[in-house]
C-alpha cells in the first residue's frame, strides 16, 4: 500500500507540475478548489466545523476517498482560519462565522470589510507601521485587542531609559494583562486546530492526494484594499491621495516578500494569490498598471527567482488584464480563471502561464446534466489540447448538488485524456 | 455651465466645488445648478457603459455629488431634489447568508442619482422580511444582491415567497453579484440579472421611464 500510496503522490504531482510547467502530462489534470462542498455531501454542516473542526476533515477525507481522479487538494484551507471557540475567546471581530453572527448555520465564514484606517492615517501608518498596526489596527479587530491601545509608542522603544518607567507603568493596567490571558487562552485553543489541520494533511497524504498550495500571499493593492482603507476608500484613494496610496503599497509590497521569503524556507513549493481588488470593473487599465499590477509582478518575479509557483485565483472577471499579466513568470503561474473565459485565457497567456478553470460555478451549481457535460467536454477540446492545462472551477464552492458534481466528475474522466 | 459639467465628468472635485458655488453666487438658481450635475452624471453612465469608467469613478462621481449638494440644497428651498415626481421605488437588500454590501450600494446610489426612490433594508435579511417589506412599501423593483454562490437559493427563496403571497406580478425582480449569471436568473426566476451598477438604471428607466 505505502508504494501504491507513494507512487499516486508522484502521479498526481507530476501531473500538476508537467502543466505548470506548460507541458501536455498523461492526462488532463483535475484540481477543482472545492472549499467546504464536501460538508453537507457527509452530514456536516459549516457551523459544526467552527465547533469542532475535526469534523471539516472528517468530511474531506470522506470526499477524498469517493473521488479519486483528483490529483490535487484545493480549498481545504479555506473553510477553517480557526475555532469559533478562539473566536469568542478572542472577541474577533473580522471575520463573520455561521451560526454565530450570520444567521445561516450551513454557509462559510466571510469577512468584514471596514476603513480599518482612515484617508488621514496614511502618514502616521508610513511612519511607524508596526506602532500603527499594533496600537491602532489590532485594537479595532478584536475585544481581546482593544488594551493594546494602551501600550506606548513604539517610537519611544529607542529612548534610553525612560522607557523602563513608560513601559513599567503601561503593563500596571488590569486590562492588558486580561488581554494576555485572553491571547493564551486563545492560543492554546487555536493550537489544537493547527493540531487538526496537520493530522488532515497527513491523512490526505496517506491517501495519496498532495495539497495544492502551502502556503497564502496578498497582492499588495489588496491588503490595502481589503483590510486597510476597504475597496471603497481605496477607490478613493486613487484620485486623492495617490502618491501615499502607492507607498502604503511599497510597504505591503516588502512585508510579503518577507511572507513568501518565509514559505520558501519552511519548504513551500507553490503559493495562493487569490485576487480581489484588480477586477475589470474595479478599475481602468491605467490605474491597474500604476496601483494594482507593479507590486504584484514583482512578487511573482521573486517567487519565480525561488522556483516557486504562484496560483493565483482571478476572481470575478480579468478578460482585459490577460495581456498585461501573461508574462510575468513564465513556467511559475498557474491562473485559475472565475469568469474569465479558459479557451481566452489559454489562447491570451497559454505560452507562459497554465490555466486553471473551466467550470464556471453558476454552471455546477443550477446548469443541467447536459449543460455540465457541454461545458467540460468544450474546454477539453478547445483549452486541453497541448498542455498548460489544469480543469477546475471558477471559485471555491461553497455548496453544490453531489448529483451535478458526479456529473461534471464522469464528464472530466470521459473528455479529460490526451 | 458647460465648464461645471466637464468639471464634473472629469471628476475634477476641487474645481468642480468652486464652479458650484461660484455659478450660485453669480445668481443661477440651485433647480440650475442641480439639473447640470443631473447632465454631468448621465454623461459619467454613459462612459461607464462605454467601459471608459469603471467602479471608482462611480464612486467619486458620488461623493462628487453628496459634496455638491450640501452646497446646492440651501438654494433649493421649494424645490428640492426630493420634491421631484421620481422614476420608480426600488426596495434593495443582501438576502440571507450574504454579508456583503457593496455592490449594493454602488447600485443604490446610481439608482438614487438617476432619480429612482431607493430603500435599503441592509444585509443578511431573511426572505420572509424582504417580502414583508414588499407587502408593505409596494416598490416597483425589489433588487437581490449577493457575492457569493450560497445567495442563489436564498434569491430563490425571495421569488417563490413572492410567488406565494401573490405578489410576483407587481414587482420586478432584479438579482445582481459576483457569480451572477443568466443561468442563475432563470433558476431563481428573476426578470433581469445585472453585473455592474449602470444595468439597474438602464433597467429601471427602460421599465418606468414612460410611468
Amino acid at each position: 500500500m505505502a508504494d501504491n500510496v507513494q507512487q499516486l503522490l508522484q502521479e498526481r504531482t507530476a501531473r500538476f507540475n508537467t502543466a505548470v510547467k506548460l507541458g501536455q502530462p498523461d492526462r488532463v489534470p483535475f484540481a477543482p478548489n472545492v472549499g467546504g462542498m464536501p460538508f453537507n455531501w457527509f452530514g456536516v454542516k459549516y457551523a459544526e466545523t467552527f465547533q469542532d473542526p475535526s469534523r471539516a476533515a472528517y468530511a474531506w477525507l470522506e470526499f477524498l476517498k469517493a473521488y479519486p481522479l483528483i490529483d490535487a487538494r484545493a480549498g481545504f484551507w479555506a473553510c477553517l482560519p480557526f475555532s469559533a471557540k478562539t473566536k469568542q475567546l478572542l472577541g474577533y471581530k473580522l471575520l463573520n462565522f455561521p451560526g454565530i453572527d450570520i444567521e445561516d448555520d450551513n454557509v462559510g465564514f466571510q469577512f468584514v470589510e471596514e476603513e480599518y484606517m482612515k484617508a488621514t492615517d496614511y502618514d502616521a501608518f508610513l511612519h511607524n507601521p508596526g506602532d500603527f498596526g499594533l496600537r491602532k489596527l489590532l485594537p479595532q479587530f478584536a475585544e481581546a485587542f482593544k488594551s493594546l491601545a494602551l501600550l506606548p509608542n513604539l517610537d519611544g522603544t529607542a529612548r534610553g531609559y525612560g522607557t523602563v518607567g513608560e513601559w513599567c507603568i503601561a503593563f500596571t493596567k488590569d486590562e492588558l494583562w486580561k488581554s494576555f490571558e485572553a491571547f493564551r487562552e486563545a492560543g492554546k485553543e487555536h493550537l489544537k486546530t493547527v493540531g487538526i489541520i496537520r493530522k488532515f494533511n497527513e491523512e490526505a497524504l496517506a491517501l495519496g492526494f498532495p495539497g495544492m498550495i502551502q502556503g497564502t500571499v496578498t497582492a499588495p493593492f489588496d491588503v490595502v484594499s481589503d483590510l486597510l482603507r476597504g475597496t471603497v476608500g481605496t477607490m478613493k484613494d486613487m484620485f486623492r491621495n495617490g502618491d501615499k496610496l502607492l507607498k502604503l503599497i511599497d510597504w505591503a509590497e516588502s512585508y510579503q516578500a518577507g511572507v513568501l521569503r518565509g514559505l520558501k524556507a519552511n519548504g513551500a513549493t507553490r503559493v495562493f494569490f487569490p485576487l480581489h481588488k484588480g477586477i475589470d470593473p474595479f478599475m481602468n487599465d491605467a490605474q491597474f498598471r500604476k496601483f494594482y499590477w507593479p507590486s504584484l509582478d514583482r512578487l511573482h518575479k521573486l517567487c519565480a527567482s525561488m522556483d516557486l509557483t504562484c496560483v493565483d485565483v482571478l476572481q470575478h472577471a480579468w478578460d482585459s488584464r490577460l495581456e498585461i499579466i501573461a508574462d510575468t513568470a513564465p513556467g511559475h503561474m498557474v491562473y485559475n480563471c472565475e469568469q474569465t473565459d479558459v479557451v481566452k485565457a489559454k489562447k491570451v497567456m497559454g505560452k507562459s502561464a497554465c490555466i486553471l478553470g473551466g467550470m464556471p460555478l453558476s454552471t455546477l451549481l443550477v446548469g443541467s446534466p447536459d449543460d455540465i457535460r457541454d461545458q467540460v467536454k468544450r474546454v477539453m477540446q478547445e483549452a486541453a489540447p497541448g498542455g498548460g492545462f489544469i480543469m477546475g472551477v471558477g471559485g471555491s464552492i461553497i455548496n453544490c448538488p453531489r448529483a451535478n458534481f458526479d456529473v461534471f466528475y464522469e464528464a472530466v474522466e470521459q473528455y479529460g485524456k490526451y | 455651465m458647460k465648464d461645471l459639467i466637464d468639471a464634473i465628468v472629469a471628476l475634477n472635485e476641487d474645481e468642480a466645488l468652486e464652479l458650484t458655488k461660484s455659478y450660485l453666487a453669480k445668481g443661477k438658481s440651485g433647480r440650475e445648478v442641480f439639473d447640470a450635475y443631473q447632465t454631468a452624471m448621465a454623461e459619467i453612465g454613459a462612459l461607464f457603459e462605454k467601459h471608459e469608467y469603471f467602479v471608482p469613478e462611480l464612486i467619486m462621481s458620488g461623493e462628487l455629488m453628496q459634496a455638491a449638494s450640501d452646497i446646492i440644497k440651501p438654494a433649493m428651498a421649494g424645490s428640492s431634489a426630493s420634491d421631484e415626481k421620481k422614476l420608480c421605488k426600488a426596495l434593495v437588500v443582501t438576502v440571507q447568508g450574504d454579508i456583503h454590501d457593496i455592490g449594493k450600494n454602488i447600485a443604490a446610489m446610481m439608482m438614487e442619482i438617476a432619480g429612482v426612490e431607493v430603500k435599503d433594508i441592509g444585509v443578511d435579511v431573511p426572505a420572509d422580511k424582504i417580502v414583508a417589506e414588499v407587502k408593505a412599501w409596494q416598490p416597483d423593483l425589489l433588487g437581490l444582491s449577493g457575492l457569493l454562490t450560497l445567495a442563489y437559493d436564498p434569491m430563490k427563496d425571495v421569488v417563490d415567497q413572492l410567488t406565494k403571497a401573490g405578489l410576483r406580478d407587481k414587482v420586478k425582480v432584479l438579482i445582481g453579484g459576483g457569480q451572477i449569471d443568466e443561468n442563475v436568473r432563470k433558476y431563481v426566476g428573476a426578470d433581469v440579472f445585472a453585473t455592474d451598477a449602470m444595468v439597474n438604471v438602464t433597467y429601471a428607466k427602460e421599465q418606468f421611464g414612460g410611468k
